[in-house]
């Protein structure tokens, strides 16, 4: 048996990830996605197990924020729902989820979701409670070993 | 001038008035008044460089204010900082005011020089630069303030101070561990870490406790490989669980309908594998270990007649020939009440175990069924279930193709399962029309059902009437006329049905929930005719068996009489295989409960076969050259049959518990069978299924499965109870042979293997008058707990409206609330349009704090900012770290003013 190749990354950043992207342009200070080294640390910190979930949160409303005018409104709904599942919903469908999920966590019926809103529907998530069981907005590293 | 300035160093080098520094702390806290005391002493002191220090100190004191606000949390040792300067503060005016003066003054210059500087550029650059500096400031302060702590640990410490010092020392303690959970960007962090590090080694110390970092850094590195070894656990335990994978993977891909089937099936898996182990364990391995051997007696040997195609294989396949008379079989037990050096009580432990796998059924059914109640009554709260989906689906921790393939082939199905039950839960057309065509389907199935019935009833009777004519007589349809009746009724019944549900136009779940209803209510047709032909079966042996014990009792006694003639007395060589026996119904019904989960097992995976796996292959092959499209036309892929398959599995349960107790192989057969259809589902639904055109929900809770598992249980158990009571026992084969009835081996276990006083208390507790206030009482508590929880359960939804009624209000209020602050906003916004065109300048200044005297309107609406974070601790503008300053100005006035 040989060992041809040695890859180690963040699950965070597999290629998979639909949010990968989103991560990096909203850690880095220059909002392109290059970071420095203080950048990579301030992620580390935020995304650690120990990281209160105030700041999770708070970093979890800046990466769905993808046009970054602070509030959450529908077209970064949709791009988000569109990442998460692979533009397999039909527009009706995207739509309709967008609309549900504004009536939803809207507390103050401007249509779209301010931080506010984000992080008082989102503290109540299942997956947030536990955060450690499911991931949400975690890292691992990945040791892959193509043999 | 000399004199107070005097009296002030005094003070100081006493260093013990507490009250006076914390006085004077207080005034420099609020801003106005310190500016007002400083301006007092200004008039005082007319030097001009004074002045100028006194200028910079208060922009530095406003500063500090500023950040004060914005990191609560570490205030209380900024305010010690501010205590430490004002006495550097002091120590350098009295030292100014002897004769050192210049020399000082040639000190500071640079220093002051430099900080203007850096306050020029702090106007200029980003806010967060403004920070580093400010840090660097304070690690300035924080060297002049050791070199103040040096000069007074130099003397003796008074108790005062020494309290103070540890107070900040504590603090300090405080910032390093919850460093790393503050919201700062790391420079900063790392800043004010190394300084908090050097502050508590200088002075732990100094008050006699140096260990402190040591044991911290310990438990940090415990808390960590905790965490981590509880990661792990997690995982590790998720791993445990069976197929957890596979069916996490068809989850994905199907819906949890599909799901739910296959974690029923694991979970009829872990049932089968408790009743598997206890007759494994106590029946089948004791007799075959410590019982007598093959070929001992006439109940272990194979007939004469048999002999010769005993081992042959289709005799085995039927379990007939040495499969007949082995451990499998209830027949080939030997009715010796102990077995071996263990003096093992083998009919005793064969009734106990008969016994207990069904009233462990029971238990276990029953206490899922409370338990999913219990799961199904707390956790459904949807109120934000959408958005849920939207933020909190993705696992960060995915790292791997396959798995985040999955995943979002999950997502979307969840996505699509949530779509599908809002849209049912907005339809409401024409009710009056669909409740006409649910009556009228309803009837239809009815007619279908009494249908069915009454052929399966005629055909049962006239089979009757062929068993009795002799079944030589008639024509192979004849013979076999129930079964295909029965497997004709049980394919195109469900298909009928099907085409009838379409009508009601259900919700897919409840639809499930209807059809599976019904194909049970087909399947007990065949299960009662099923019964009824063995209790036939059962009648006819019996009377065999009487002829059988008639002949064999009169051959005995001839056979005696013929022996007592000689005066020998020889004892009778026949060799087991000879000796004459009787037909063991026991075995029979055995034999055939066997046979049956064999040729249903077969059936199903034929079916598999053939009908998902073979259609699939001709679908996609033939589909390059046929007429018209197979894949989206006609045949297509088939979907997965939920309801078909759930049914199989109870039915097969069913009869596992029934035959249980004449086959003890029943069990590991299940077994057998349940684990390959484990594989070969999971294959053939991810390999040759579609998923279901619509997608739905199971119901959180297989409550569904479980109560018709539970009626089957009850159904099978019936028959089995019956046997076991009312007929007696073959008289030479089984551990009960030569009894009455199979329960007397209680009662002969109770007389010679208890002592008498038992006996006789047993005895005593079975008397009626006994016994029957005793079940007067359990149906008294069963009233009682049964009406209580209908209570709990009426306060449970009611508690339910409640709070749901407070989350509507509380979403009006908020609204409310916030509709008020959007104009408050708009207000605001104008006012500070305004002053923007009087002096955009000046409102930049006033927001970082430097402007000596903000204009009203422009104050109202910056400080209201820092202001509110004061209380509100890990508020928004705390988290900024590499941001722009455009977004952050914004963040800070939005919140700020949803909270007024």
């Amino acid at each position: 048996m040989q060992i041809e190749g040695m890859k180690l990354y963040l699950s965070l950043m597999a290629l998979d990830n639909p949010f990968r992207q989103r991560i990096a342009e909203v850690f880095s200070e220059d909002g392109e996605g290059n970071m420095t080294l203080d950048d990579f640390l301030d992620m580390f910190s935020v995304l650690s197990e120990m990281a209160p979930r105030d700041l999770k949160a708070y970093y979890a409303f800046k990466i769905y924020d993808f046009n970054s005018d602070d509030f959450i409104c529908k077209s970064d709904l949709e791009k988000t729902l569109n990442k998460l599942t692979r533009n397999e919903l039909t527009d009706d469908e995207v739509r309709m989820v967008c609309e549900k999920v504004i009536d939803e966590a809207d507390l103050d019926n401007d249509g779209r979701l301010s931080l506010e809103d984000f992080q008082h529907m989102i503290v109540r998530a299942p997956e947030f409670l536990s955060l450690k069981k499911n991931g949400f907005f975690s890292y691992k590293i990945v040791l892959e070993i193509t043999v | 001038q000399e004199r107070q300035s005097g009296r002030r160093r005094k003070r100081r080098r006493r260093s013990g008035d507490k009250k006076e520094k914390k006085k004077k702390h207080q005034r420099r806290r609020s801003s106005s008044s310190a500016r007002d005391g400083r301006e007092e002493r200004q008039t005082k002191k007319r030097e001009s460089s004074k002045k100028q220090r006194e200028k910079h100190f208060k922009e530095r004191t406003t500063e500090r204010n500023e950040e004060e606000a914005q990191t609560s949390s570490v205030k209380a040792t900024k305010t010690n900082k501010n205590i430490n300067n004002e006495k550097t503060r002091k120590t350098k005016t009295a030292e100014r005011e002897t004769e050192k003066r210049n020399e000082k003054k040639m000190d500071k210059s640079p220093k002051t020089i430099e900080r203007k500087e850096s306050e020029g550029k702090n106007t200029d650059k980003s806010k967060e630069r403004k920070k580093h500096k400010k840090s660097e400031e304070d690690k300035e302060e924080q060297e002049e303030l050791d070199k103040e702590q040096e000069e007074v640990r130099s003397e003796c410490l008074s108790p005062e101070e020494l309290e103070k010092l540890k107070e900040a020392v504590d603090e300090r303690k405080k910032l390093i561990q919850s460093l790393r959970v503050k919201p700062w960007p790391m420079k900063k962090k790392l800043v004010s870490l190394r300084e908090s590090q050097e502050f508590v080694e200088k002075y732990e110390g100094a008050l006699g406790k140096g260990k402190g970092r040591k044991i911290y850094a310990y438990k940090v590195i415990m808390t960590k490989k905790w965490m981590k070894f509880e990661r792990d656990f997690e995982n590790f335990k998720t791993t445990l669980i069976p197929w957890e994978m596979k069916i996490k993977e068809i989850e994905s891909h199907f819906g949890s309908s599909v799901a739910s089937y296959f974690i029923f099936l694991r979970w009829m898996y872990g049932i089968n594998m408790i009743l598997f182990c206890l007759t494994f364990g106590l029946v089948m391995v004791p007799e075959a270990l410590m019982g007598r051997p093959y070929g001992s007696i006439p109940r272990k040997t194979v007939p004469r007649a048999e002999e010769a195609s005993a081992m042959d294989f289709a005799v085995l396949w039927d379990f007939g020939g040495y499969a007949q008379y082995s451990v499998l079989f209830y027949g080939f037990y030997n009715n010796q009440r102990a077995i071996g050096w263990l003096k093992f009580r083998m009919p005793l432990s064969y009734f106990l175990v008969g016994v207990g796998t069904v009233a462990y059924s029971y238990m276990v059914v029953i206490r899922t069924m409370a338990r999913n109640a219990n799961e199904s009554g707390i956790g459904d709260d949807n109120s934000f279930n959408f958005s849920w989906k939207m933020f909190t689906s993705w696992d960060y921790l995915i790292g791997n193709t396959e798995t985040a393939d999955n995943k979002f082939a999950s997502i979307t199905t969840s996505f699509k399962e949530a779509i599908l039950e809002e849209q049912e839960s907005r339809k409401d057309d024409n009710i009056h029309l669909t409740r006409f065509l649910r009556v009228l389907a309803n009837f239809l199935v009815l007619c279908c059902l009494a249908g069915s019935g009454y052929l399966i009833y005629f055909v049962v009777r006239r089979s009757q009437k062929f068993a009795l004519d002799g079944l030589e007589n008639h024509t192979w349809w004849e013979r076999n006329e129930v079964n295909m009746v029965m497997s004709l009724l049980g394919m195109f019944c469900p298909m009928l049905f099907d085409v009838i549900s379409t009508l009601e136009n259900y919700h897919p779940r409840v639809a499930l929930q209807w059809q599976l209803g019904r194909i049970f209510a087909l399947f007990l047709g065949n299960l009662y005719t099923f019964i009824i032909a063995l209790m036939d079966e059962i009648n006819l042996k019996r009377k065999e068996e009487m002829i059988v014990k008639y002949n064999i009792t009169t051959w005995e006694n001839s056979f005696n009489g013929t022996v007592s003639e000689n005066s020998t007395a020889t004892p009778i060589s026949l060799h087991p295989a000879d000796v004459p026996r009787g037909p063991c119904w026991e075995t029979m019904v055995g034999q055939e409960f066997v046979r049956l989960i064999i040729s249903d097992t077969m059936t199903t995976y034929i079916t598999l076969l053939i009908g998902d796996f073979l259609r699939a292959v001709l679908v996609r092959f033939l589909n390059h050259c046929w007429c018209w499209d197979l894949e989206a036309g006609f045949p297509s892929y088939s979907e997965f049959d939920v309801s078909g398959n759930v049914l199989g599995l109870i039915f097969n349960q069913g009869m596992i518990w029934m035959g249980a107790f004449y086959a003890p192989c029943l069990p590991a057969l299940n077994l057998l069978r349940l684990h390959i259809s484990m594989y070969l589902q999971c294959w053939a639904v991810m390999c040759c299924n579609v998923p279901q055109e619509r997608v739905f929900k199971a119901s959180g809770s297989n409550n569904f499965y479980m109560a018709m598992l539970l009626v089957i249980l009850f159904l099978s158990t019936l028959p089995a109870i019956y046997t076991i009571v009312t007929i007696p026992p073959s008289f030479d084969c089984g551990p009960f042979s030569g009894k009455n009835r199979m329960f007397d081996v209680i009662h002969e276990t109770l007389e010679s293997d208890f002592p008498v006083w038992f006996s006789k208390v047993f005895s005593y507790a079975s008397n009626p008058g006994l016994v029957l206030p005793f079940i007067l009482l359990m149906v008294l508590a069963i009233y009682y707990l049964q009406s209580t929880s209908k209570n709990y359960k009426e306060a449970n939804v009611k508690l339910k409206k409640k709070l749901q009624m407070q989350n509507e209000e509380n979403k009006k209020k908020n609204k409310r609330a916030a509709l008020k602050a959007q104009m408050d906003l708009e207000e605001a916004r104008k006012a500070s349009s305004q002053q923007k065109h009087v002096s955009p300048r000046r409102h930049y200044y006033s927001k970082n704090g430097r402007n000596p005297a903000p204009p009203v309107g422009d104050r109202s609406l910056r400080r209201s900012a820092p202001r509110t974070y004061q209380h509100v601790n890990p508020g928004p503008p705390g988290y900024l770290p590499g941001l722009p300053r455009q977004s952050e100005t914004r963040m800070h006035r939005v919140p700020s003013l949803q909270r007024h």
